[in-house]
């Protein structure tokens, strides 16, 4: 069998790039093997346009979903002190990397369909700007933060929990951000077109 | 004292983690050896991309599932990590089995599966 050797094709290059959307921790542990099983996927098709433009798509959507889940597991399992800003550095970094991610993933996407909407409003009735619709994205962006932060808390036990400093009887209560609550932000933000042109349309609160 | 978790905590299965769990029954292997040999049970059925499949094995890992071997028994690649079903996989993956069992078998008492399948 022959040693495999460091692939430098741009493909390669591009999934290692994407692999920056993980958590630092679950990149550098798990980084290496998955850009090297990328490199074989890619590798088996390449010889096809049509399979190498399906392979982008899928991993594109694959580390879009996983990357999201896996920053939000990450905050999940801080330690409450860590949440509190009192830990270690590892915890600041971790909410720093998440509420990076946050902004690309929620934010962005709803400040841009905010933008959108403002722009359509702006033509239909020939206004430059609605300040009702800049409070709303200020309101959904607190509200995405919120959600990113806090969420329902959960028992955690089990052997992790049991090697904790602090945690009685091997049981520690964590704060977690579920999937529906991220479910939820990326509903949010993407539907946001809709939920204004309903509210101006309608309700005329807009 | 933290409850010892057992199998059946941790029933239903996804189709991900169970079909991992089948990988590793035969043997130890690296990521990239249960992707293929998913591919190849499922009939390319189910592919699992490295997001999802590392994902899975990290939260498995962390649950007792599976196990990581110290060990790289392939030299030419030290960059693979192994892993290995535990005990616990073990029977967590028997326990799933028997459930989807007993679903055939309602199926087929339904006349919505042949006897023979």
């Amino acid at each position: 069998m022959r040693a495999r050797t460091e692939p430098s094709t741009v493909a390669f290059s591009c999934y290692r790039f994407l692999l920056l959307a993980y958590p630092r921790g679950f990149r550098r542990k798990y980084g290496d093997e998955m850009a090297s099983l990328f490199q074989d996927r890619y590798e088996r098709g390449e010889r096809s346009m049509v399979l190498t433009a399906g392979l982008w798509i899928s991993t594109l959507a694959d580390v879009g979903r996983n990357a999201l889940f896996e920053r939000f597991v990450s905050v999940g399992e801080l330690r409450p002190r860590e949440l509190a800003g009192a830990g270690s550095g590892a915890g600041a970094s971790s909410l720093a990397g998440v509420a990076a991610y946050a902004c690309i993933c929620c934010v962005a996407p709803a400040a841009v369909a905010l933008m959108g909407s403002t722009a359509l409003f702006a033509g239909h009735d020939l206004l430059a700007l609605r300040p009702q619709l800049l409070s709303a994205s200020f309101v959904l962006v607190a509200a995405s933060l919120w959600m990113a932060y806090s969420g329902p808390s959960a028992a955690y036990s089990g052997p992790r929990a049991a090697a904790e400093p602090g945690c009685q009887g091997g049981s520690c209560t964590l704060v977690r951000v579920s999937a529906w609550t991220a479910s939820l932000m990326w509903l949010v933000g993407v539907l946001a077109p809709w939920w204004t042109e309903l509210l101006h349309r309608h309700a005329h609160l807009l | 004292m933290a409850r010892q978790r057992q199998a059946d905590d941790f029933l239903p299965l996804t189709a991900v983690v169970f079909e991992i769990l089948l990988a590793l029954a035969s043997g130890e292997r690296h990521g990239y050896a249960i992707m293929q040999e998913v591919e190849r049970r499922t009939e390319g059925r189910l592919s699992l991309h490295p997001g999802t499949l590392y994902r899975a094995i990290s939260r498995m890992v962390k649950t007792g599932l599976i196990e990581e071997l110290d060990e790289r028994p392939d030299e030419t690649d030290r960059r693979r990590r192994y892993y290995r079903i535990s005990q616990l996989g073990r029977g967590v993956a028997r326990a799933e089995g028997w459930r989807l069992a007993s679903q055939v078998r309602a199926a087929q008492a339904k006349s919505l599966l042949p006897e023979t399948a």
